[in-house]
């Protein structure tokens, strides 16, 4: 359907919200990260000159390697958690009203408000190096001390999170699936794993995008995870920002980083969103 | 062989699941542990000996109380707006064309990506220029932009499986457009809209470096609080705020379930009986 | 139409009102009488024991808010709103003090409203251009190496042995922001540099770092001290103030008083009061001068475990590791050039980002 003004209208408090409380704090910043920083002060001064520094400072290899980690490993991250969640979810969804439903729901539900801060100490406490389930990484072959142990740990902390969340938005998907495609394809001849794979992810697909942008995105924007299951020698992107901000008070340059950030990530979105719509028509 | 493949795919997804839900709950039971934990400091799993000391800190500080009442209003007043205002903009995309749709869901979905230290800082310079000093109408701000995009998500990936035809025929059948939305659309879309709700109001909850910012001597969250007596003393108190955290959802859960049913929560989309 | 909703239409009642209800006693009033105080201080055992003073007067009535992170954590929150911030009194210590001063937003202090500033050392204060004070020292603090004894696998007797093998994956290393960077200083002096020619220093960083001894990164004395308790390394650089906290339940040896060692020093910085611009500003250092009374900074200095800025009032004995006579100062200890290191920390980070934190 055509947009009417009226309906047009309804966009209007949205629009208010993200003018206000997104787009023009975002400018300020913007203008803030092509201002001089003199180290000493805090932030740039009031009549400080502009200046291109912050972003040139950013081209080299290490900040590179930084953003590289934080997409990587986040991709990574995602792609775990959503191959986990999609059974769970599943299984959620099929569930008939009763006590298994409310129990697995409510469990959802409850991991949703596990505060990050506990969440990530008590995974330290449970794998780290002092964990009483330490052996799991030497399953692996790792040492405790080693990096590909520590990006492990970070993956299982954003894992962590995203399992709830993205389980809880598939519910909503799959449950709008009829079970009767499914069934329909299998009276057909197709085995089980066929028929799914053709027919319930595909429907599903919309679902799948909007667990993926939701999931990803939060572990671009990682702050407590890396901070605490990094160690400090894998740092994410926001970290970095955060030491502009509130410890070194070199404001433009956590500006800049921060423009940065928020430049890729929009194109890895529309990138991705692209390419879903191309292959599943999820328009 | 299809069968014995199909066994095989399915025990392995079925070890996954398993595998995932002892994933998740393990650390909760370790976050149980240590805010029962006697020792005055973290130490590793097991502790050697129980106490409830945490758990009286959190109740004698009137810092923590007062920072879990701002929390929960907060997180109250930022789920409702954002998901009135969420389930609005949602509905208008999925159901209008219009040029710059793509771009519209796509920055309706931007505060994501946006890292929460930049705009605790963003929202903290903005909110200077306008001249508003005030931490409580700033961390309300700060809370909707935040929580926003989840409803924004959620309801649209609600949205989805509802068939065009469905509101068509509701209209065709005498309903005028509102009618239609409110008795057809919005109770078929219930998954996702509780859904987003309850996102933004655990994201408004669990919310520390937004509300770092905006926060003043005044209006301060429980998260808030957490850190900052964390920073020269780690004691477990932050662990036991945790566990009571989780403790009142199971609390709310149950409320739910009494009234509105928990299994009926997210709807049942075709399920329904 | 049926009456189906009735359960949830109750529902929406009750929880409007409920919402409403809880509105309404949120909403801060804003009834600052004149003795009131807004002081912003370190949460944790800071914050307990100026408390306690607060209670045992009756003329101001303070409201505390915490630092959420180091002393740099409050700075955006000033610079948004200054001149109308709503702090009076701020704790921070040296390198934030000065771009604090250099932002203009100390109010240089009335030595009449403080009369107990002049039994500081004079060595502890900061001044303007014009020579005026703009801090309160209450406390005098050392930072040092240290190591558990319980767990560490060899004696540290030298600041080489943080090389050797048997540490591997021990030494928790705080990052430049932490400490402004001063245990990189003191293996720059192990290497014959100092603050002002830091290149041994980065030598040294980039061969530790290589060595995969470093098990963790620092960047919060809570993660130190978290760190150290759960076993997860042992050796570390810190304020005295940690090593109290993990010495309440482990053996802990403090390298501060280490012959011949040119690396193993240690450095001493103060913590102040600074008042902020504004309207309460006579008041704040009223409040100040309270509690920096000789009976008051002792008790205070007693609790945090550091030294007192009084010099009428008397170190805590657990802290026999970090009181140095005369003499020993001039062996063991130093003062970095703060205002200096603070402005190089910027620089220092970009540096440790690039260059150390690749080789981890």
């Amino acid at each position: 359907m055509k947009l009417s003004p009226r309906a047009a209208l309804l966009l209007l408090p949205s629009a208010a919200i993200f003018l206000f409380l997104l787009i023009l704090p975002l400018a300020n910043v913007i203008d803030e990260s092509f201002k001089l920083f003199i180290p000493g002060r805090i932030g740039s001064a009031k009549d400080a000159p502009y200046t291109l520094t912050n972003y040139i400072e950013l081209i080299s290899p290490a900040y590179a390697k930084f953003f590289l980690d934080t997409f990587l490993l986040g991709l990574f991250a995602c792609a775990i958690a959503l191959f986990v969640s999609f059974p769970i979810a599943y299984y959620v969804a099929r569930q008939p009203v009763g006590l298994k439903r409310k129990l697995a729901v409510g469990f959802l539900i409850c991991m949703m408000f596990l505060s990050a801060l506990v969440r990530v100490y008590s995974l330290e406490l449970t794998f780290g190096p002092v964990g009483f389930l330490k052996q799991v990484s030497t399953l692996f072959g790792l040492t405790p001390n080693s990096r590909t142990y520590i990006e492990l740990l970070t993956i299982a902390g954003l894992i962590h999170i995203i399992i709830p969340m993205s389980a809880l938005i598939l519910v909503g998907t799959l449950q709008n699936i009829s079970p009767r495609l499914v069934e329909a394809a299998q009276a057909l001849g197709a085995p089980r794993w066929k028929a799914h794979l053709s027919i319930t992810i595909p429907l599903s697909a919309r679902g799948i995008l909007s667990a993926f942008l939701v999931s990803y995105t939060l572990c671009i924007s990682a702050f407590v995870v890396p901070l605490i299951l990094g160690k400090g020698r894998l740092l994410f992107i926001s970290n970095l920002i955060y030491s502009r901000f509130s410890e070194v008070a070199n404001y433009p340059s956590g500006a800049a980083m921060s423009m940065v950030l928020l430049a890729s990530s929009l194109l890895i979105i529309y990138v991705v969103t692209r390419i879903a719509a191309a292959r599943w028509g999820t328009e | 062989m299809k069968r014995y493949v199909d066994n095989i795919g399915f025990a392995f997804l079925v070890a996954t699941g398993v595998l995932a839900v002892a994933f998740l709950v393990f650390p909760l039971l370790v976050s149980v542990s240590m805010s029962f934990d006697s020792r005055g400091y973290l130490g590793p799993f097991p502790p050697p000996s129980l106490s409830l000391r945490w758990y009286e800190s959190f109740f004698s500080d009137s810092y923590y109380l007062n920072g879990l009442k701002n929390s929960l209003i907060l997180a109250t007043i930022a789920a409702v707006v954002s998901t009135t205002v969420g389930v609005t903009a949602a509905v208008v995309i999925d159901r209008y064309e219009f040029k710059g749709k793509q771009a519209l869901a796509t920055l309706f979905l931007s505060p994501l990506i946006v890292p929460a230290v930049v705009f605790g800082f963003a929202l903290l310079m903005f909110f200077s220029l306008l001249g508003i000093f005030e931490g409580f109408p700033r961390m309300i701000g700060g809370h909707i932009i935040i929580t926003i995009p989840y409803t924004v998500r959620t309801t649209l990936a609600g949205l989805v499986g509802i068939r065009k035809t469905l509101t068509e025929a509701a209209m065709s059948l005498g309903a005028n457009e509102r009618q239609a939305f409110w008795d057809v659309t919005l109770p078929l879309a219930k998954t996702g809209i509780v859904t987003g709700a309850i996102f933004a109001f655990a994201f408004s909850m669990d919310d520390v470096a937004v509300s770092l910012f905006l926060s003043d001597p005044n209006t301060y969250t429980l998260p808030v609080a957490m850190i900052s007596m964390m920073r020269a003393k780690f004691d477990m108190t932050i662990s036991a705020a945790a566990v009571l955290l989780v403790m009142v959802t199971l609390a709310l859960l149950v409320v739910l379930d009494r009234t509105i049913g928990l299994d009926k929560l997210l709807g049942q989309g075709v399920y329904r009986a | 139409m049926t009456r189906k909703t009735t359960r949830r239409q109750f529902i929406k009642l009750t929880s409007g009102g409920i919402a409403a209800a809880g509105l309404g006693s949120l909403w801060p009033y804003r009834a600052y009488a004149e003795e009131s105080l807004v002081v912003v201080e370190w949460g944790g055992i800071y914050v307990d024991s100026m408390k306690e003073l607060a209670a045992q007067q009756s003329k101001f009535d303070i409201t505390w808010e915490l630092h959420s992170g180091g002393a740099a954590a409050i700075l955006p929150k000033i610079k948004g709103t200054f001149p109308n911030a709503p702090y009076d009194l701020v704790a921070s210590w040296s390198p934030v003090t000065k771009s604090m001063l250099n932002e203009g937003w100390l109010e240089p202090i009335d030595l009449k409203l403080v009369p107990n500033l002049s039994d500081v050392a004079d060595l502890f204060i900061q001044k303007d251009d014009q020579g005026r004070p703009i801090n309160i020292p209450r406390g005098v603090g050392a930072m040092a190496w240290g190591y558990r004894q319980d767990n560490c696998p060899i004696e540290i007797n030298s600041i080489d042995d943080l090389l050797s093998p048997k540490l591997k994956g021990l030494i928790m290393f705080p990052d430049p922001i932490l400490n402004t960077n001063v245990q990189m200083i003191t293996l720059a002096r192990a290497r014959g540099g100092d603050e002002l020619n830091m290149e041994p220093g980065w030598e040294f960083m980039k061969e530790l770092a290589e060595s995969g001894n470093i098990g963790r990164v620092a960047h919060s004395d809570a993660e130190i001290v978290n760190s150290l308790t759960s076993g997860e390394t042992c050796v570390t650089f810190s304020a005295q103030v940690n090593f109290q906290q993990v010495s309440k339940n482990f053996p802990v040896k403090n390298l501060t008083k280490v012959p011949g060692d040119k690396g193993l020093k240690t450095a001493y910085f103060t913590e102040s009061w600074v008042v902020l611009k504004g309207k309460n500003a006579q008041q704040a250092m009223e409040f100040a001068n309270y509690t920096m009374s000789p009976e008051n900074n002792e008790a205070f200095s007693r609790a945090i475990g550091v030294g007192p800025a009084n010099s009428k009032a008397k170190a805590s004995e657990t802290l026999a590791d970090v009181t140095m006579t005369p003499e020993e100062l001039e062996q063991f200890a130093f003062v970095p050039d703060w205002a200096y290191i603070g402005a190089e920390v910027d620089g220092w980070m970009k540096r440790w980002e690039q260059e150390i934190v690749p080789l981890l």
